[in-house]
């Protein structure tokens, strides 16, 4: 283990002006109001029911107890050491080091937050974010501890854990405490970003994917005055979702809009130009989607692409991304602003979306082309169909497996490291230089690992639309189930 | 359990499965505008249906055989009425004769036509009749001569005329 003797002075870490300063946050401003009522008591509950102080002796006790403990979880973690920004390039790239990013995941993508100067991650880090930690999850411990072995985040390894705010760090740090990690860092990525010659990269697209306060940003400045749609996107002509509360101004987008029984497929071209216009979308339109379940915000923002909207965002993470933020909701509902027409030839980009022919063509071309499943590993052999309106099970002939959809996604539901999906998709031979074409079973899983992938950089990328439901509803095309031969 | 309790619970048991064919339609109704599942499921199935129970020449069947049965209904029950009889299973017939005309309505109406669980309303109309007339035939044997009879027919394992 290194010491670090010369370990730079984090002007947050350390000190009874860290913890003091640390009261302001919130959660421990609750932890307070528990250990002072339950000192006092309520003289007055819920209706009907009148809560009683505890006797003397047994509130003092608890309170004692309540303090030791969240001043014991504040000490430990703030006795963490930091590293200098010399000694963190002296270790970067060590078997027995791993850097780890604590910010949000739109940071890591490559957004410039919290007023770091360069957008991006630290090249070689990892990432595991603080917000992960607050995710109500019933598997929440599993998927945690799934993602720390995934990412080579192990206890005998030293830890560097960076953020911008000095808060994620030591959160991070707080929890893997609690899971036997040891050896940990903590590290200002400002410092590491003021520096142009430290490597940091970013997605090349990160942008198609963006946080809440970009959002927020875009609705208070009204994008400048250049036209802008946000639109909360779930299936159904009403949704409870939107109804309980959405952004400011969004717009309920029923994909049934979108889409067209019964392959499910996206529209006719021209009535994909009606339904722009109905929902107030041009070609120019700056067009936010959202969902609390994103998928669905990932299917209508592919065939907008297709379309030829030249500004589609999705909000990462979803609805969940947005109050989590703590920014305003509403409730009253938004009709649609309908303009004359959408502005452009659908479709302007052709091959973002493909149909049967272009299917048969990719897997026709073995070496330059890959069709890509992205359903679970029993649908993908053939054991379920996974719809009970589809009937046949298998997978095109010639597919590969891409993985599920909850493999491209963290625990809050925003895209996973671009380097672990290139890495799983390695393992079944799909590459970026090949065309590659994502399906699934009506393409809305298919959908949404479709714009990851845009937002990696990869070029020569497509949806196969109509999935496994439009190819098992011909006879003559083939078919094979079963688990495929590795190579 | 006398034979005429015992009738009485079956009557029960059939109207129970009535209200459960045609409430189950209701539900998958309801549950159509809340679940894209549910509707992508109906729509399915309606696709599947539609070249084999719901052709439009097996509709044409189903609304003659309706057709048929409330006429007959109806023609039992002026005999009846005609001829003063106003015991059971009068109100069998009648019921009969409800059930059909509600059954022809709704497979044939525009309106339920359109709906998303249409191909589920046809069966359960179709077996909300046909329990009826189960139910017809059940109340159709007398009471008096029905602790023989019922001994004959529903077997109640008692020695007759007790």
């Amino acid at each position: 283990m290194v010491t670090p003797r010369k370990a730079a002075k984090r002007p947050e870490s350390g000190g009874i002006p860290h913890l003091i300063k640390r009261l302001r946050h919130c959660e421990h401003m609750i932890i307070i109001i528990v250990v002072i009522n339950t000192c006092y008591g309520w003289e007055r509950g819920l209706v009907g029911v009148q809560f009683k102080p505890a006797p003397r002796g047994v509130r003092a006790l608890i309170s004692a107890c309540l303090l030791v403990l969240w001043l014991s979880s504040l000490v430990a973690a703030a006795g963490i050491p930091a590293i200098s920004t010399q000694q963190l390039r002296d270790q970067l790239g060590k078997a027995n080091w791993v850097v780890v990013d604590t910010r949000l995941n739109d940071a890591f993508n490559g957004w410039k937050l919290e007023g770091v100067s360069r957008g991006g991650h630290i090249k070689g880090a990892v990432d595991f974010s603080a917000r992960w930690l607050k995710v109500a999850d019933k598997d929440k411990e599993a998927k945690l501890e799934r993602a720390l072995k995934v990412k080579g985040i192990t206890p005998e390894k030293n830890v560097v854990l960076y953020d911008a705010n000095g808060k994620d760090a030591l959160e991070v740090a707080a929890y893997l405490q609690k899971n036997g990690f040891k050896n940990l860092y903590t590290y200002d990525v400002k410092e590491w970003a003021k520096d142009s010659r430290l490597p940091m990269e970013s997605y090349p697209n990160y942008h198609l994917v963006v946080p809440a306060a970009w959002v927020k940003e875009l609705i208070d400045s009204r994008n400048n005055g250049k036209p802008y749609r946000v639109f909360e996107v779930s299936w159904g002509k009403t949704s409870k979702e939107y109804d309980k509360g959405h952004i400011p101004g969004a717009v309920h987008l029923n994909t049934d809009d979108v889409e067209e029984a019964p392959v499910w497929n996206r529209l006719s071209d021209p009535r994909l130009e009606k339904f722009a216009a109905d929902y107030g979308i041009t070609a120019d339109t700056t067009v936010v989607l959202y969902g609390g379940d994103p998928v669905a915000a990932y299917r209508v923002a592919a065939i907008l692409k297709y379309m030829g909207v030249k500004d589609v965002r999705v909000l990462n993470g979803g609805y969940a991304a947005w109050t989590t933020a703590g920014y305003e909701q509403e409730t009253k509902a938004n009709e649609k602003a309908p303009v004359a027409s959408f502005g452009a030839k659908v479709p302007v980009n052709r091959g973002y979306i493909v149909d049967p022919p272009e299917a048969k063509a990719i897997l026709a071309d073995k070496k330059g082309s890959k069709l890509v499943d992205i359903r679970s590993w029993d649908e993908f052999t053939g054991k379920i169909s996974g719809y009970s309106y589809i009937t046949a099970k298998g997978r095109p002939a010639g597919s590969v497996w891409g993985h599920d959809l909850a493999d491209f996604r963290n625990i809050d539901l925003t895209m996973r490291n671009g380097a672990e999906i290139a890495a799983m998709w390695k393992e079944w031979g799909i590459t970026p230089e090949q065309r590659v074409a994502f399906y699934c079973g009506t393409g809305w899983r298919a959908a949404e690992v479709l714009i990851y992938a845009d937002v990696m950089g990869w070029k020569k990328i497509a949806l196969y639309d109509g999935g496994w439901n439009e190819w098992s509803m011909s006879a003559g095309n083939p078919v094979e189930t079963g688990e495929p031969k590795r190579k | 359990m006398t034979f005429h309790r015992r009738r009485s619970v079956a009557s029960f048991l059939l109207l129970t499965c009535q209200v459960a064919a045609l409430g189950l339609a209701v539900v998958l109704q309801y549950l159509s505008s809340r679940r894209m599942g549910v509707m992508r499921d109906l729509v399915f199935r309606r696709q599947v249906l539609e070249k084999t129970l719901l052709a439009p020449q097996i509709m044409t069947v189903y609304q003659f055989g309706l057709l048929l049965g409330a006429v007959v209904c109806l023609a039992l029950l002026v005999r009846r009425a005609g001829a003063g009889q106003r015991e059971a299973p009068a109100s069998g017939l009648l019921g009969a004769l409800v059930a059909n005309l509600v059954a022809l309505g709704l497979i044939s109406l525009p309106a339920v036509e359109r709906l998303l669980a249409y191909p589920v309303f046809v069966p359960a109309a179709l077996i909300a009749v046909v329990l009826q007339y189960v139910k017809l035939l059940l109340w159709s044997v007398p009471v008096r001569q029905g602790r023989r009879g019922a001994a004959a027919a529903f077997g109640s394992g008692r020695p007759s005329g007790d």
